[in-house]
């Protein structure tokens, strides 16, 4: 403690040891969080890549490199091309939806003038739900035969609807996407919530004088206020969305056929699940690598906006 | 609160109210239909999904609570998530405060050295890290979890405090230092406090994804003693898997501390998010 | 955090060296004096003054509760019988994903000393097992090689699958014939969707589920005749798109299309015997781990079971012993005290003593040289039945073949999720055979590389 004292003194008289004397504390405070992520996931993540270079099975000691060849292998595999569609559909698809029901949602609770709260909760509950657990309760609302929705269209006489919503390929992906949109758009909710209550009041007072109705009174000062808001909710509902698993290994296991397959299915389940450990850890590197693109393009595209409003 | 000038109640004040209301109806129905069905028998569920249970059928909440590691799997889980948070408290609002005072060359590499690690899918380096945290002895206690948790968060927490920090003034930092407080100090009881909101926010997001996780705790935890509530859930599943009613008993019982967590702890969670993430 | 560790370490070797030397003591005495003659065989009688303590550590799927609930009654009972040996049970993972988790034991030093194993290629090719021991042959009717040496005790024979059927839904139908050939056979599905109840019932959301179907068409038209299809696949001498495969496809999509119930793509095969006792459908393909969890779900059901003949009215079924069973782990090898702990398991798990009511739980097949049987219900002594016909011919699910005949082990997914899609699609047979070929060659040149 001592030392640190004549240090301040010493600071406050020398501009440049200060410098250095702030540096120092800097390296004590940064160190914890550095050892244990540097340990922990860049360490192995560089292991990894060594691996995406190999054809290792994940279990004999015997580990081949093979250059290119997975990287090849992926750049040629309709599987692998198929699940890359999928998983940008969905992604885009959840991004969308999310952000819309998520800012009408907010929009609603803003302007509902009762059990406010409540209804607030009731949105954000099933973010608070695992994965795993909203895939159960889920695929069980939606089977075929004994499923709730099933049920519900016969019990309307609607019998003619009646669809195997996850083992149909023209409805399982859809199926996933929405009930995903269920559980997630209460998060970015809560953000446009705030975002909205930022707004002042005095703005939409004074349009609405001047004879805007509501809808202009959204578009032209509202929606352009919420920038931040929608900044933050599109590049995190994008990552998330890329990165998608829980609820299709639960709901459809990438079915019926390849219907539902993503790029995180693949890479869990076929190629570590089925003894291509290499492979596997090559496609987790590609997956990351659009992940990286994508928000890199985001974050330039939203940033420029932002500044424009 | 503002003005409680009472205004009445207008046509559009009762439409939003209807449309919110049969919006909200929709959004709880999954979880009224999960608890309804883990009051009901295996093959009143088969029968008739939508009906209400005959007489509250306790038996699989007896089970899963006395005969099996469920509870334990739970009294787990809340270890892992309350370490691993505490932990996180301590480390990384030090290091974004670090980051975002010392705007250096090198401070900000290790900004971004940070971020990477938010977009690295986990299954990236997942066995090898198994094959590390063996070799260093991690493996198969809740070190090892919680290890990776904090790891984990570096990157997240790092990116949501300094964003926050930016809005915090230096001034209130100089008075203090030039009162000859030890920067340890000055972080602690002047600048923490401040960040209330922001780890608020972290340990809710953070939190819920420990103890919701699935992947890792699975793999890394070893046979039969130590295991995470989700994971007992999933095997359960598997073991009873033609046992709905014991599906839905296990999914409510694990809602149930979720709820309550969420119950009192409301004001943080919504003012953490949206605070955390406007101001970034 | 590391003087934690090294606290419970002690703690945890002293509990252990206490607990056996109590039993060590007493407890193996007394044990011997008790033990009637009907308990175990030759090895813990022939056992020394001093047994010294061995711990072994063995893992099973445990994806069946009937399974797995056998097994440890046999652990129990084993080690009652043999103080000296403590057998840890580290099992804890659904058969789905059995193959991920022995392979994150592997990768932390934790792969079990007696193993059940499934894929015996990929840990013997990995150097992880050791041969079944010499001793341990004859104990066995039938055992499976790979590359001439032998490393699997199969616990159970492979068994049958065969059609499990609503004896109330056959009756409503009016059909009072089994039938004996694959036509009359399709003739029955007619009547049954005339009376309005969906035929059959299919887990097409499990991938394992759908090979019992596909298996059926490829075993009644390809293997049946050439055992050795595989290899010549792989040597690229035959083809999908030969005859007789597109012969077995047509038929498996013709069955699917028209007579299996309309949700089969997103049922579960655990939602199977629901669908059966709840009158939704009147057949179910699978095999005899089927029966204990139809009666569990409605004791007072009524079914049968048969074999489905093909259309020239023989019975092929998938009978042959597969590279499977209890294996010992080459680290555990190098340890004779624990070779010796594992013979002796070995040794009591299929003492018919032992094995019998092990079977009776899990309605197994037996795979010993020395007649087994135990009381059984009516659909099992139709199964045991048809095993022991010897005019009925053996043959292999197609991921099941070893050695030569061994196929791409990324194929089987593949292939029958291919397969769904050919039936959802409505797709050109043909077109979708070229389709496996290419990927069938694709994987083995993948796998060489």
């Amino acid at each position: 403690m001592l030392r640190e004292e004549e240090k301040v003194m010493e600071a406050t008289a020398t501009g440049r040891k200060k410098k250095k004397w702030w540096m120092n504390y800097a390296i004590w405070f940064i160190f914890p969080a550095f050892v244990l992520y540097s340990l922990f996931v860049m360490v192995p993540t560089f292991s990894s890549i060594y691996l995406s270079f190999t054809s290792w099975d994940g279990i004999s000691d015997n580990i081949r490199y093979i250059g290119l060849n997975n990287f090849k292998e992926i750049w040629e595999s309709p599987r692998v091309h198929n699940a890359l569609k999928n998983t940008i559909i969905v992604a885009i698809a959840l991004v969308l939806l999310e952000n819309v029901v998520a800012l009408a949602l907010a929009i609603l609770v803003d302007q509902v003038r009762w059990f406010r709260n409540l209804f607030r909760s009731i949105f954000y509950f099933p973010v608070l739900m695992s994965g795993i657990i909203m895939g159960f309760i889920w695929m069980i609302i939606l089977n075929y035969n004994f499923g709730v929705i099933n049920q519900l269209l016969d019990m309307v006489g609607l019998s003619a609807l009646k669809a195997d919503w996850l083992g149909n390929p023209d409805y399982a992906l859809l199926s996933i996407i929405l009930s995903t949109v269920w559980k997630a758009s209460g998060y970015y909710m809560i953000i446009y919530l705030a975002g909205l209550q930022g707004i002042p009041q005095e703005l939409l007072e004074a349009a609405n004088i001047d004879g805007a109705g509501k809808w202009k009174q959204f578009r032209h000062i509202t929606f352009p206020l919420l920038a931040g808001a929608t900044t933050v909710c599109v590049m995190l509902s994008m990552i998330n969305s890329l990165k998608l698993f829980d609820q299709i290994a639960v709901m459809t296991n990438g079915g019926p056929g390849f219907a539902t397959e993503t790029l995180t299915y693949i890479i869990y389940k076929v190629a570590f699940g089925e003894g291509r450990q290499g492979f596997g850890t090559a496609l987790a590197i590609v997956l990351f690598i659009m992940i990286m693109i994508i928000s890199l393009i985001q974050i330039r595209l939203l940033r420029k906006r932002e500044v424009q409003m | 609160m503002g003005k409680k000038v009472k205004k009445p109640i207008t046509t559009n004040n009762v439409i939003t109210f209807v449309v919110t209301l049969l919006i909200a109806i929709v959004f709880i129905f999954p979880i009224l239909f999960n608890i309804m069905s883990a009051f009901k028998t295996n093959s009143e569920i088969l029968r008739d999904a939508i009906a209400f249970p005959s007489e509250l059928y306790t038996e699989s909440f007896k089970f899963l609570l006395t005969k099996t590691e469920f509870p334990k799997a739970m009294l787990n889980s809340a270890i892992l998530t309350i370490a691993s948070i505490a932990a996180m408290i301590v480390i990384i609002p030090m290091a974004a405060y670090a980051i975002e005072r010392t705007n250096s060359k090198w401070t900000n590499l290790v900004y971004v050295f940070f971020l990477f690690g938010m977009m690295v899918p986990f299954q990236v380096y997942m066995i090898p890290l198994f094959k590390q945290l063996n070799m260093m002895g991690l493996f198969g206690n809740l070190v090892g979890p919680i290890m990776i948790y904090i790891a984990g968060s570096v990157g997240f927490g790092v990116l949501l405090f300094t964003s926050f920090l930016k809005g915090v003034p230096r001034e209130i930092e100089e008075s203090a230092e030039i009162d000859g407080c030890s920067r340890m100090g000055i972080f602690w009881r002047i600048v923490f406090p401040l960040l209330g909101p922001v780890t608020a926010s972290m340990v809710v997001l953070q939190g819920l994804g420990i103890w919701n996780d699935f992947l890792m705790p699975m793999l890394v935890l070893p046979s039969g003693e130590t295991k995470t509530m989700i994971v007992e859930l999933f095997y359960y599943v598997g073991e009873f898997s033609s046992r709905w009613d014991m599906i839905f008993a296990g999914t409510t019982i694990s809602l149930v501390p979720v709820l309550i967590a969420f119950l009192s702890l409301q004001k943080y969670f919504v003012k953490g998010v949206s605070s955390g993430a406007i101001k970034g | 955090m590391t003087k934690k560790s090294i606290l419970q370490l002690l703690s945890i070797i002293l509990v252990i060296s206490l607990v056996l030397t109590a039993c060590g003591g007493n407890g193996n005495n007394s044990g011997k004096e008790t033990n009637a003659p009907t308990n175990a065989p030759a090895n813990s009688g022939e056992a020394t003054d001093q047994p010294k303590p061995v711990t072994i550590s063995i893992a099973y799927a445990t994806g069946d509760p009937a399974t797995k609930q056998a097994i440890e009654t046999t652990i129990d009972a084993f080690m009652k019988a043999n103080s000296h040996i403590t057998i840890k049970n580290i099992s804890e993972t659904t058969s789905d994903s059995y193959l991920d988790w022995l392979k994150t034991k592997d990768a932390v030093g934790e792969f079990p000393d007696l193993v059940e194993m499934r894929d015996t290629k990929v840990f013997v090719d990995a150097g992880k097992l050791a041969e079944l021991p010499v001793e341990l042959h004859s104990l066995f009717e039938v055992l499976p090689t790979y590359e001439d040496k032998y490393y699997n005790a199969p616990l159970t024979g492979n068994a049958p699958q065969g059609i499990i059927y609503s004896k109330k839904a056959y009756a409503d139908a009016g059909i009072t014939e089994l039938p004996k050939t694959y036509d009359e056979f399709i003739g029955i599905q007619e009547k049954l969707l005339a009376g309005g109840i969906s035929p059959i019932v299919v887990g097409g959301k499990d991938l394992f589920h759908m090979g019992f179907w596909v298996n059926y068409f490829l075993i009644n038209n390809v293997f049946k005749d050439d055992p050795d299809w595989n290899s010549k696949r792989t040597a690229q001498s035959v083809s999908f798109t030969d005859a007789n495969v597109v012969q077995a496809m047509t038929d498996y999509k013709e069955l699917f299309s028209k007579y299996v119930d309309k949700g089969w793509l997103s049922t579960g095969d655990n939602q199977t015997a629901s669908m059966l006792v709840t009158g939704k459908a009147a057949q179910l393909y699978s095999g005899p781990w089927m029966l204990g969890q139809i009666a569990e779900a409605d004791p007072a059901f009524e079914f049968g079971f048969y074999a489905l003949p093909n259309r020239d009215g023989s019975v092929v079924i998938n009978g042959l012993p597969a590279l499977a069973g209890w294996s010992l782990s080459a680290e555990a090898a190098k340890d004779q005290d624990k070779v010796e702990a594992i013979k002796s398991f070995i040794n009591f798990f299929f003492d018919p003593a032992q094995y019998s009511p092990y079977l009776a739980t899990v309605n197994g097949i037996p795979t010993t040289a020395t007649e087994v049987s135990y009381e059984t219900n009516e659909q099992m002594a139709e199964v045991l039945k048809i095993m022991a016909d010897t005019s009925i011919q053996k043959s292999m699910m197609i991921n099941n073949w070893y050695g030569e005949n061994a196929i791409p082990p990324q194929f089987r997914n593949w292939f029958y999720k291919l397969l769904q899609e050919l039936v959802v699609n409505n797709g050109d047979v043909a077109d979708y055979m070229k389709q496996s070929d290419t990927e069938y060659d694709s994987n083995v040149k993948a796998n060489q590389q």
